[in-house]
């Protein structure tokens, strides 16, 4: 009996190893497969081996070269390179890599087999550095000669120069060799150039500081990174044309296509992003990232993108699935706050959500799991009090694992704050004809995003109707309006934040609304009235449909530009006609009718918005009925 | 604002016309007028300078004790002394209205006013080359107002009154007679004059727009 006790416990012991063995296997892989990667000091430009199982990393710091293996994140080897080593080019048919190293002018050429370096002179500032097909010809671009230098691989040696008239920045050629591509970042151009005769063929305008070239893979087009205005330009290379141009994020300084075309990858150094463009359609998603991306490179199965954050010394590397964060309904929260964010996966999959982390997923806080279909949108809302305790900006990452256990991920901020404006100040209300008119100091607060109007008639207590918002922190007035005439308003306002903070009331102000007059008006002169023909018609100006005339012109004639217009014309002719129709008694009696009809209509506007046509009939008949009798009447008697 | 640089910058213009003009205008002036007018004289006048209207409410309305007015004025003077003329003018400003109660309301409100005259002068001028040349004038006035109140309203009304007038007249001529002999001469101008004039006129009922004026101008006399 005590024996089969512990023969249990065994079993069970086993079985818990076995369980607890299991998911360190499992987290321990899914910490390989999306990660930061610890590189070198200021690591600048990566590039793939040709199995994908590793990558290299000049860090421009060190003056080396990283090779990473990506499955354990460990630099397995350490090659010297000149001063600040800068673009790299690998030459898998000679398993040798290059490296530009702008520093001292020279590029080092790293034998893979055997980890030998060597450096040659090259000229100053070498910048970007493409090969030949074959890998015999290596074209270096050099900023501070103005030239493109060519360089044999199997004999060492710089063999030609081909001298520019601007300063060359990045570089391109199309997979078969024929054309080569310089950017001429100065001079917001690029030239085409013949490799074989070394002339330049033509140059045409792109963007703002052309910095990066990437050639698809049959050369039928160019894609251009501009890094101060922002943009990609798209030429196709056949005619050399500019043919759209994209917008990006900040200042993109490298660019990387998938080998089968279908994506071009774009690193943006200004706002710590990444973008994506679907090369058929010029669609982007934008990527958010850390660390000041700089280069950037596809694997070559197209699976994964390792891009080197210059700022924080790693790689980031992720999978090739994309989320796309459609919008984020606040950019900042308080604790009782939520924030929304729409995103749309690229493949369908087991999804989370996390807090904080290192773009491995389950390194941070999970906020939300579940399951996402494929382009279906999801909306995922968190609250404030979910992102922590302390005030501060919390990066929330989207994680993606599809069937064969890939990545995709993405990431964007949200910022809990818990501290409320200050109250406006300021608040100064004055008179007006059934409104008041307020105005207020700006807040200093940078993430102030409006401010409340609260009202009523009794001081403290703001009941006379809802809070009035103003989503605009740099409106500091309003007017109050459909207000009571000699009613005394007591108004105070708050301010509110991004995140929903609102401040206390400000000091309180009061205000009377009363007919408002100029220096004609309180001298008692008589007023331009509107209505002449109407008023003659009905004999009085307080005539009710004579009131229904005043309204339509106040609320709908004199709000139109035309309307104004219009009206203009009316005032300068109606009086006569007023006086006209004032002498006869059948016009008046006509003009009666006829305003008696448009009076039904006015009132159909103001009960249900809209006109009826059938009451047009319907009034016009009646009004007939109604004043015909009376007219032959007055007729009789007179 | 526009209104009043536009009705400033024609009031000008048409001065600068006159005066570069007034050749072509004196070989138009035809033996007619020679033997009409002969041993009368005509001028024209051009001024500007401050309307002070004695309404408080002006202040309170459009924050300022004197507003912009300029005005131009011809007549004809029958002897050395006696002169009749007309003038017609352009006031405008802008404020913010106020509740029956005196209270500031942020309610914009644009007055345009045009001053018209008819007025008879009696000028203490005893010689063609006196230096100086004061003159009293008395006359009747007609001013159209408008008032616009934006959406409380417009007001507009013509108001009639009379006025008197101080003026004083510097003979330019004196500071450079050769000049002024030759431009005699060649344009027929007589005498030209800096105008300096006062003029106070009185309204009754509302609104009222008493108050005084104060120019200062250019007189020419052909």
């Amino acid at each position: 009996m005590r024996q089969n006790t512990v023969k249990r416990r065994l079993i069970l012991f086993l079985f818990l190893f076995l369980f607890l063995l299991i998911i360190l296997l499992i987290s321990g892989r899914h910490e390989a497969i999306a990660e930061m990667i610890a590189a070198g000091s200021r690591p600048n430009y990566v590039a793939f081996s040709p199995d994908g199982k590793y990558i290299y990393v000049s860090n421009y710091s060190d003056d080396t070269i990283a090779k990473i293996e990506l499955s354990t994140g460990d630099t397995v080897a350490v090659y010297n390179t000149g001063y600040e080593p800068l673009s790299l080019c690998l030459l898998e048919s000679k398993n040798k890599l290059y490296a530009a190293n702008r520093g001292d002018g020279t590029i080092s050429e790293i034998d893979l087999s055997s980890g030998a370096s060597v450096s040659f002179s090259i000229g100053n500032s070498p910048w970007d550095i493409v090969s030949s097909p074959d890998g015999d010809r290596l074209y270096v671009s050099l900023n501070g000669d103005k030239a493109i230098k060519i360089f044999d691989t199997t004999t060492g040696e710089a063999v030609a120069t081909i001298q520019l008239e601007q300063t060359p920045t990045g570089l391109a050629i199309t997979a078969d060799g024929s054309r080569l591509f310089v950017a001429n970042r100065d001079d917001d151009s690029i030239s085409l150039i013949d490799p074989e005769g070394g002339n330049v063929v033509d140059t045409i305008g792109v963007g703002d500081g052309p910095a990066a070239l990437e050639c698809d893979g049959n050369g039928n087009y160019l894609y251009v990174a501009n890094s101060y205005d922002g943009t990609i330009s798209v030429v196709r290379t056949w005619d050399f044309v500019v043919i759209k141009t994209v917008e990006v994020g900040r200042n993109p300084i490298e660019l990387g296509m998938t080998h089968s075309g279908d994506r071009l990858f774009v690193s943006c150094n200004g706002d710590d992003t990444l973008y994506a463009i679907d090369t058929d359609t010029l669609s982007t998603t934008k990527i958010e990232i850390e660390g000041g991306p700089k280069g950037l490179a596809v694997s070559p199965d197209d699976s994964q993108i390792c891009v080197a954050c210059f700022t924080s010394d790693s790689i980031l590397r992720f999978y090739n699935y994309l989320i796309k964060v459609i919008s984020i309904s606040k950019n900042a929260v308080n604790s009782q706050g939520t924030s929304c964010i729409r995103w749309v996966p690229e493949t369908a999959g087991n999804y989370s959500i996390e807090v904080g982390g290192n773009y491995s997923p389950s390194s941070g806080t999970i906020l939300e799991t579940g399951q996402c279909q494929q382009n279906l949108e999801k909306e995922s809302c968190i609250r404030g009090s979910q992102l922590g305790q302390a005030e501060g900006t919390y990066r929330i990452f989207l994680y993606l694992k599809n069937d064969p256990d890939e990545y995709g991920l993405n990431s964007t901020e949200i910022r809990l704050d818990n501290t409320p404006p200050s109250a406006p100040t300021g608040l100064e209300a004055s008179p007006g004809n059934h409104k008041v008119y307020l105005a207020w100091n700006r807040g200093s607060e940078s993430d102030l995003q409006g401010y409340r109007i609260y009202y009523g008639t009794k001081s403290g207590i703001y009941d006379a109707g809802p809070p009035i918002t103003i989503w605009d922190a740099d409106e500091t007035s309003y007017i109050l309006k459909e207000l009571k005439n000699n009613v005394t308003y007591y108004i105070a306002i708050t301010a509110f934040d991004e995140a929903g903070n609102e401040s206390a009331y400000s000091s309180e102000t009061k205000s009377m609304p009363e007919v408002i007059l100029g220096l004609a008006g309180l001298s008692g002169a008589k007023q331009k009235e509107g209505c002449f023909i109407a008023t003659a018609s009905f004999g009085s100006p307080d005539h009710w449909i004579v009131r229904k005339f005043r309204f339509l012109r106040d609320h709908y004639i004199l709000r139109l530009p035309e309307g104004r217009r219009v009206a203009g014309i009316y005032y300068r002719y109606s009086p006569g006609i007023a006086r006209f129709i004032e002498r006869n008694k059948m016009v008046r009696t006509a003009c009666r009718v006829a305003l008696l009809i448009i009076a039904m209509h006015i009132i159909s506007l103001q009960l249900f918005g809209k006109i009826w046509p059938l009451s047009l009939t319907i009034m016009a008949v009646f009004s007939m009925l109604f004043i015909i009798p009376r007219i032959r009447k007055n007729r009789g008697g007179s | 604002m526009e209104v009043k640089t536009a009705i400033t910058s024609v009031f000008f213009g048409i001065t600068t016309c006159l005066l570069l003009f007034s050749k072509s205008a004196a070989a138009v002036e035809t033996r007619f007028w020679k033997d009409l007018w002969k041993g009368r004289e005509y001028f024209v006048q051009a001024q500007a300078g401050s309307y002070i209207p004695d309404n408080k409410n002006w202040k309170k309305i459009y924050g300022t004790d004197a507003s912009f007015i300029s005005e131009i004025r011809g007549g004809l003077s029958f002897s050395r002394n006696a002169e009749i003329s007309a003038s017609a003018g352009f006031c405008t400003d802008h404020g913010r209205g106020i509740t029956g109660s005196g209270a500031e309301s942020r309610q914009e409100f644009t007055i345009f006013l045009i001053p018209t005259s008819i007025e008879l002068s009696y000028k203490l001028r005893y010689s063609d080359n006196q230096i100086i040349v004061p003159a009293l004038g008395a006359g009747a006035d007609g001013w159209y107002y408008e008032e616009d109140g934006g959406e409380e309203g417009k007001w507009t009304g013509f108001k009639t009154g009379g006025h008197i007038t101080m003026r004083f007249n510097f003979l330019l001529d004196y500071l450079d007679p050769t000049g002024a002999k030759r431009v005699e001469k060649n344009y027929g101008l007589q005498n030209s004059y800096l105008s300096f004039e006062g003029k106070y006129i009185s309204f009754s009922g509302a609104p009222d727009f008493s108050g005084w004026t104060l120019y200062i101008g250019l007189n020419l006399q052909f």
